[in-house]
């Protein structure tokens, strides 16, 4: 059988050395347990063995029939353990492929610095600026629908599910600590930033015009773009799935 | 003796940054129990809606900044 289409062990679930009569498999004693600290079993977990693929946590099984008959299985899969800690797999593409992605994020790179330092120059009242910026959002929207079609992680129905299980009451202290952060920054930002608007006041500077400080400048005109390009490229093309459903 | 005129509007500023700044700290610090921006941004960027809206506000900053700031 294909290495691939073996199923991992299943943990011994209630495994009762006593009751079996062979204390020598009862992994939850320090002389029998040929894995003693080098796993960490949970105190809630209610399994009792180890795996026993001979496999290192995190290792990728791959199978010669299974990579020709399904290309999409060249990038799958991991072995899953409770007692294994997954890490990402490696850049599995073939060579060729790598080195046209390196080359796209090369040229993309370059254009990006072109266009930034080609930026910088401008004024914000100038026809070029206006039609950049246009051009620039136009692109990030097809690019965002070209390269982000069958792969993106959910649908929105999910998503808003997901979110709203999130956010109900009952959740880890921990958790409505960094809500109870997070919102009391963003909220702090925004009205301040329209407290500031509504006094129009030189005393109550608006976040606008702290970053108009920047922007007046050349440099630090290109440099926000750069940023701002920078942002607008992971928006884009982040975090989606490697291969289309 | 001279003194240096601070704004209250720089100081709400000021304190509001040095919040962040902590709280990033924090986050740095911590385990992986606390919500630290790149899962918010991965969470954002998780379905097409949220990557839509997000895309929005991100040209409209850029369109204030590059062209109604000076």
């Amino acid at each position: 059988m294909p290495k691939a289409l073996q199923l991992r062990p299943e943990p011994v679930r209630g495994y009762d050395a006593r009751r079996e009569g062979s204390t020598g498999r009862w992994w939850g004693r320090r002389d029998s347990n040929p894995h003693w600290r080098r796993f960490k079993r949970p105190a809630s977990a209610d399994w009792a063995t180890p795996p026993e693929t001979g496999l290192r946590c995190g290792e990728v099984i791959i199978s010669g029939l299974i990579t020709r008959l399904l290309p999409s299985a060249r990038y799958a899969e991991v072995v899953a353990h409770p007692f294994t800690r997954l890490r990402a797999p490696d850049d599995l593409r073939p060579r060729r492929e790598r080195r046209r992605s390196s080359a796209a994020t090369a040229f993309l790179s370059v254009g990006a610095i072109a266009l930034s330092t080609w930026e910088g120059g401008l004024t914000r009242d100038s026809q070029g600026a206006h039609a950049g910026v246009e051009l620039v959002g136009l692109a990030a929207v097809v690019a965002m629908v070209v390269l982000g079609w069958g792969r993106q992680r959910e649908s929105t129905r999910t998503w808003a599910g997901a979110t709203i299980h999130h956010v109900r009451p009952g959740r880890s202290k921990a958790s409505v600590i960094s809500l109870l952060v997070w919102g009391l920054l963003i909220g702090g930002v925004i009205g301040w930033d329209l407290l500031s608007f509504i006094v129009q006041s030189p005393s109550f500077p608006t976040l606008s015009s702290l970053v108009g400080h920047v922007s007046h400048h050349p440099i630090g005109r290109g440099v926000l773009f750069a940023v701002w390009l920078a942002m607008g490229a992971y928006v884009t093309v982040g975090g989606r799935l490697t291969s289309r459903r | 003796m001279t003194m240096l005129a601070i704004a209250p509007g720089t100081v709400a500023w000021s304190v509001l940054a040095a919040g962040a700044t902590a709280w990033l700290a924090v986050l740095a610090l911590s385990p992986r129990a606390h919500l630290g921006p790149t899962r918010v941004v991965r969470w954002i960027l998780r379905s097409w809606f949220s990557r839509f809206g997000c895309l929005v506000a991100w040209w409209a900053v850029g369109w204030h900044v590059f062209c109604q700031r000076p």
